[in-house]
């Protein structure tokens, strides 16, 4: 008897059981089988297994049931994966990018004399003595420079590179800023801006003051417009940077944009207290500019809601003695006049109504001024 | 892979949709390791295979401690038109379980492929990932230790109603 061992026939087996053999096959199968029991128990056993049917009624509504369970788990898996996945993504293409720019920056500076560095390919921001340069690109030279070992160590070698290909300015102190990297610096977009803040009639809730435009470069002018070729200039030759002129609102340093806009938001947002704040900020830092003008108007009319009549007073006066033919010079009288009356100065309250009615006829305070005014008057 | 389970499991059991979800799911979490090396119908039948001789394991070792009644809802659920058939048919899966337990799972996995779910030695060898002879050699094993079994115990020999 053979009990079992290599000569088993066991696909032969199988194939019995699926009743795939021939005649001859099956001859040698019944043989095999008469004379090994380990065959014997298999084929029971299969039997046994064949006992268990395949199917069954509701055989459907349970995979139904299986699969929409195993499905509305996946999506979740597959979104912690994919977000994963993107979240890793993000930072290696960030931090390749970095070490991209700091490997170029460093082998730029370190291997091209001061003259080469300045005209580099046009392809990498038009640098060249003659082209413009881009700002988003050239600032991020300038932490290879303090952040490499290998870096030149003379400043007086790297720093004009750098500030030849920056065009103009150089961070002051030796300190340079990761941030700075993010986009233009300050003295960059200084010189772009070429246009006038724009700002609408707002005033009340019906007209409200605009917030100035996010991207400062007019399309009609190009950056080999507004950018002069610098010659290499060592540190000590880096003057501060030129404060913007008083009377000159095209410059607009974009930290009295940032400002602005967000007192106005704030303002929109329904906190007076912390937006009279940021506008008075905004004067206090910014004398001058146009920001800090319009923003007067703004103070004084938050303040008079506020009940500070005194306050909002000096804010429209500020406005009127520094820019009298404004845009918001309407708005600047009327709430003149409207602080008057709270401080009950009807002298000076009734002159302010008059110079509103005469200067703006056709302005929509027109009615409350003139009702006012005959109030006055009686 | 239901059939898989069910064959593994018994028909009777409440327990075949829970490890049917339980092998879905290992099944899609193990794609990502599937290497390609046989067909995913094979790979699917392991997966399903494995999870329920597992399931057998945990339950048999669980049923040592308890004294829960047999499952009355597999007994009414029996296909056989008469109760000594039931009764016998139950009597036959429970063996059938019993033995299947006893054996090492390496061989049980082998043995369920080949005599329950009819692969051939070598789509066996293709669905574990293991060489034929592997799997000859682990089969021979298992036919032996289960005609050992069985004629150690005339009560076994005469419910499955094996000729010596």
């Amino acid at each position: 008897m053979i009990t079992g061992d290599k000569q088993c026939p066991d696909d032969l087996l199988v194939r019995g059981r699926r009743q795939q053999v021939s005649e001859l096959e099956r001859r040698v199968l019944d043989a095999h089988l008469g004379q090994c029991a380990s065959c014997r128990a298999a084929l029971v056993l299969g039997a046994l297994f064949d006992t268990v049917p395949e199917t069954l009624p509701g055989d459907s509504e349970l995979l139904g049931r299986v699969s929409s369970r195993a499905t509305r788990k996946r999506p979740f898996i597959r979104r912690w994966a994919r977000a994963v996945a993107a979240a890793a993504a993000v930072v290696l293409f960030a931090g390749g990018a970095a070490a991209a720019w700091v490997t170029v920056g460093h082998r730029v500076l370190e291997s091209r004399p001061v003259e080469k560095v300045a005209a580099l390919s046009p392809a990498r921001g038009r640098l060249s003595n003659r082209a413009p340069v881009s700002p988003r690109a050239i600032p991020a030279l300038a932490p290879s420079v303090e952040e490499s070992p290998t870096a030149p160590a003379s400043p007086a070698v790297a720093a004009p590179a750098v500030a030849t290909a920056v065009g103009q300015g150089f961070p002051r102190g030796g300190a340079v800023e990761v941030p700075r990297v993010q986009g233009p610096t300050r003295e960059h977009r200084l010189s772009y801006v070429t246009e006038e803040p724009r700002s609408g009639l707002g005033w009340g809730g019906e007209r409200r003051i605009e917030p100035m435009p996010a991207d400062p470069l007019p399309a009609t002018a190009t950056r080999a417009e507004t950018l002069e070729p610098a010659a290499p200039r060592s540190p000590s030759q880096f003057p501060a940077l030129p404060q913007p002129r008083r009377e000159d609102s095209r410059y607009a340093p974009p930290d009295v944009r940032s400002l602005f806009a967000e007192a106005n938001a704030v303002r929109r947002a329904g906190e007076l207290g912390r937006a009279v704040g940021l506008y008075q900020r905004l004067g206090r830092d910014f004398p001058g500019s146009a920001q800090a003008l319009l923003a007067s108007v703004s103070e004084g009319d938050l303040l008079l809601r506020l009940g500070d009549p005194t306050g909002a007073l000096a804010a429209f006066d500020s406005y009127l003695d520094h820019a009298s033919g404004g845009s918001l010079a309407e708005e600047a009288l009327f709430g003149r006049a409207r602080c008057l009356a709270r401080l009950g100065r009807s002298a000076e309250e009734r002159q302010t109504w008059e110079a509103l009615v005469h200067r703006f006829p056709r302005s929509a305070y027109q009615p409350a001024a003139l009702k006012r005014l005959g109030e006055l008057r009686q | 892979m239901l059939r898989a389970v069910r064959k593994v499991l018994g028909h009777g059991t409440n327990d075949v949709e829970d490890v049917l979800q339980e092998a879905v799911e290992g099944l899609l979490l193990a794609l990502v390791s599937f290497r390609g090396e046989c067909t995913v119908l094979h790979f699917a039948c392991r997966v399903a295979v494995l999870t329920a001789l597992a399931s057998r394991r945990r339950a048999s070792f669980r049923a040592q401690w308890s004294l829960d009644v047999p499952d009355a809802a597999a007994v009414s659920a029996s296909p056989d038109p008469s109760p000594v058939e039931g009764l016998s048919a139950t009597r036959r899966r429970e063996t059938l379980g019993m033995l299947l337990d006893e054996l090492p799972p390496v061989q049980a996995e082998v043995l369920v492929f080949h005599c329950a779910l009819g692969f051939t030695v070598e789509e066996v060898a293709s669905a574990i990932g293991r060489p034929a002879e592997t799997v000859r050699s682990r089969l021979r094993l298992a036919k032996q230790a289960l005609r050992e079994r069985i004629e150690a115990s005339s009560k076994l020999a005469e419910i499955l109603e094996f000729k010596r």
